[in-house]
């Protein structure tokens, strides 16, 4: 019955054959995020901070069975039950070592370890600030998963120096990392919908009211203590309707997320939908999604894009060619 | 026995052990909530366990009844996934996709914040969020004799005003730096790099229990800040920081070196939507620290 319910869904049957382009794109992509990140945020800081902020029971709104989140572990940050917290510099180098592992994946040099250098290091510059901030920074969490998916590439999918670059190259091997970077952003959108009903109830987008924040937000932004916002853009979502109809398509569109992002010829609109609605988040609450807004741009169907252009060129010059796959 | 049969029968064990792993992990995401739920009722007492998770119960009660239900369909596509797997025995990476998706599933079904995955954004509603401008004047506004408003004044952005459309009275708490040639000059949270300051750096009754720390820690921000951004990007194309205050230029502030203390204060001002204007006419100090 589901087989029959998914028939269309042919992106959940046997790999397609996809351009090595793609995963170039992911490749630079998820460096460039990152250095932007690591350029960006200073973590030295948080070696100032009281030991008791990095204890391991985190707040409970956040981390839902356990007391002690996983990252806890998978950053590392249970060393410092062992061995004193570092310093201000022994951070600030921890950092640097990231940048120049970016760079050199940026650039095409050793990548795959390059990766792997960078995940580690800068997971736990981020485990630091998620645990002493009291936060779950959505976009750090996706900024991590791109360099882990990186870091387990296929060998021909990277970029390298000393490599000649086969873009057009086509391979099912390279449909896996488009594939697995899906079904994580399927997951993440899923179950921030699927949150919304076990925290608020089906009716969450009735009693969401981003109408109010959006009033709240212009009338507070008086004082420079407050939370940050784009005043135009605050005022168009204080309109209650405008307010109500965005709510309901943020709900419904990230409960059938699993179904919707593996239709190949209607997942591009939904993932451009995702990537608006961060950047709306961006406007209004003032965080910046852009490394989920650059995931959902790496997933668009770039090897369809590729054929399209291609038959596009022979059809103008009159050069019959045969059938491009479609991802 | 030729080699697709051996082929058949590995993909057949492998297949059995995936629906053993699905299964185990089904049945852990329904044992969370479970004990979680005993756990608030004070059935039970484990350390390590939360008990807000019981909210998860009817979605991990509705997960484990579709796997007993679908046992058909799961059974046939863990025989799909298995049959692909082995289908090339030098691809490696089909098995990297496999277990790459069940990491992402284990780390969702058990709500584990691994750090690469976490458990989806919390839902939350601003229905019934007081205003913040109130048509009444709060009780016992005053303001410190020995300070400016010209001082308070400067915590205000005035270019807002054109985006408010009631008159009324609003109150905000500011955080002021004190400086060594005795200014003090408005800033905000964002120089303690976390989310809720106030407990992380243990702040009631007018008391920080963390007040070195947290000025240390604002000392550091600051001078990168003034320095003209966060780190070694320029402040202005920076990477957005998650602790999403107001920007402010802190480039025509003494140096940091020259802070002394920081203050917290409520103010209140009043607000004329017809004639465009704001004015403070209160400020109360919560608390105090000095370096």
């Amino acid at each position: 019955m589901i087989a029959k319910l998914l028939g269309p869904v042919d992106f959940y049957g046997r790999p397609r054959p996809v351009l090595a382009l793609h995963c170039y794109i992911i490749q630079a992509g998820a460096f460039a995020l990152a250095l932007y990140l690591f350029l960006s945020w200073d973590f030295s800081g948080l070696a100032l901070m009281p030991a008791d902020a990095f204890v391991r029971d985190a707040r409970g709104l956040l981390f839902t069975y356990w007391k002690t989140p996983g990252l806890y572990w998978t950053t590392f940050q249970f060393i410092y039950e062992y061995i004193p917290r570092p310093s201000v510099g022994a951070l600030h180098a921890i950092q640097m070592a990231t940048i120049v592992a970016l760079f050199c994946g940026l650039f095409g040099i050793f990548p795959r370890a390059a990766a792997w250098m960078a995940l580690l290091l800068g997971s736990h510059l981020i485990g630091w600030f998620l645990l002493g901030s009291d936060t779950m920074d959505a976009s750090t969490t996706v900024l991590l998963f791109m360099l882990f998916l990186v870091a387990l590439f296929p060998r021909d999918a990277y970029y390298k120096i000393g490599k000649r670059a086969r873009p057009l190259a086509l391979s099912n091997a390279f449909h896996g990392p488009v594939f697995i970077l899906l079904f994580f952003m399927d997951a993440y959108y899923f179950y921030s919908g699927l949150n919304k009903i076990i925290d608020i109830g089906p009716g969450w987008f009735l009693d969401a009211r981003l109408d109010l924040f959006s009033i709240a937000a212009v009338e507070q932004s008086l004082f420079v203590s407050t939370w940050s916002t784009n005043l135009w853009f605050s005022n168009i979502l204080s309109v209650q309707v405008f307010a109500g109809v965005v709510a309901f398509l943020v709900f419904a569109l990230e409960l059938i997320a699993p179904i919707a992002l593996f239709f190949p010829r209607l997942s591009p609109a939904f993932l451009m939908f995702f990537a608006s609605m961060h950047l709306s988040i961006y406007l209004s609450h003032s965080y910046g999604y852009w490394t989920n807004t650059a995931a959902d741009f790496m997933l668009l169907p770039y090897t369809a894009i590729v054929a399209w252009i291609g038959r596009a060129w022979h059809r103008r010059n009159g050069i019959s060619i045969a059938g491009q796959p479609a991802e | 026995m030729t080699t697709a049969a051996v082929d058949q029968d590995l993909a057949r064990r492998l297949s059995i052990g995936l629906r053993a792993y699905l299964s185990f992990v089904i049945a852990v995401g329904l044992a969370l909530p479970l004990l979680s739920l005993l756990q608030d009722k004070g059935t039970i007492h484990v350390t390590w366990l939360s008990n807000t998770g019981r909210s998860m119960l009817p979605w991990a009660i509705f997960v484990a009844v579709a796997f007993v239900l679908f046992q058909k369909f799961v059974r046939r596509s863990c025989m799909s996934i298995a049959a692909w797997a082995l289908e090339t025995p030098g691809d490696r990476y089909r098995w990297v996709v496999v277990g790459c998706c069940l990491l992402i599933f284990t780390s969702y079904s058990w709500q584990l914040h691994i750090g690469i995955a976490h458990r989806g954004v919390p839902g939350w509603v601003y229905a019934g969020m007081p205003d913040v401008i109130q048509p009444e004047e709060p009780a016992k506004l005053s303001l410190p004799p020995d300070i400016d408003p010209a001082v308070f004044k400067a915590a205000l952005q005035p270019w807002v005003m054109p985006y408010i459309h009631r008159s009324g009275y609003a109150s905000s708490e500011v955080l002021f730096l004190h400086f060594k040639d005795g200014t003090m000059r408005p800033a905000n949270y964002e120089l303690a790099m976390v989310s809720w300051p106030k407990s992380t750096f243990g702040l009631a009754n007018g008391q920080m229990t963390h007040g070195p720390e947290f000025l240390a820690i604002v000392k550091h921000n600051f001078a990168n800040r003034r320095a003209g951004g966060p780190f070694l990007m320029p402040g202005a194309i920076s990477y957005p920081s998650h602790l999403n205050y107001q920007r402010i230029d802190y480039r025509g502030y003494p140096a940091a070196e020259e802070i002394v203390g920081a203050s917290l204060w409520t103010l209140t001002v009043r607000i004329d939507d017809h004639a465009g204007a704001v004015n403070i006419v209160g400020a109360t100090k919560v608390a105090q620290v000095n370096g």
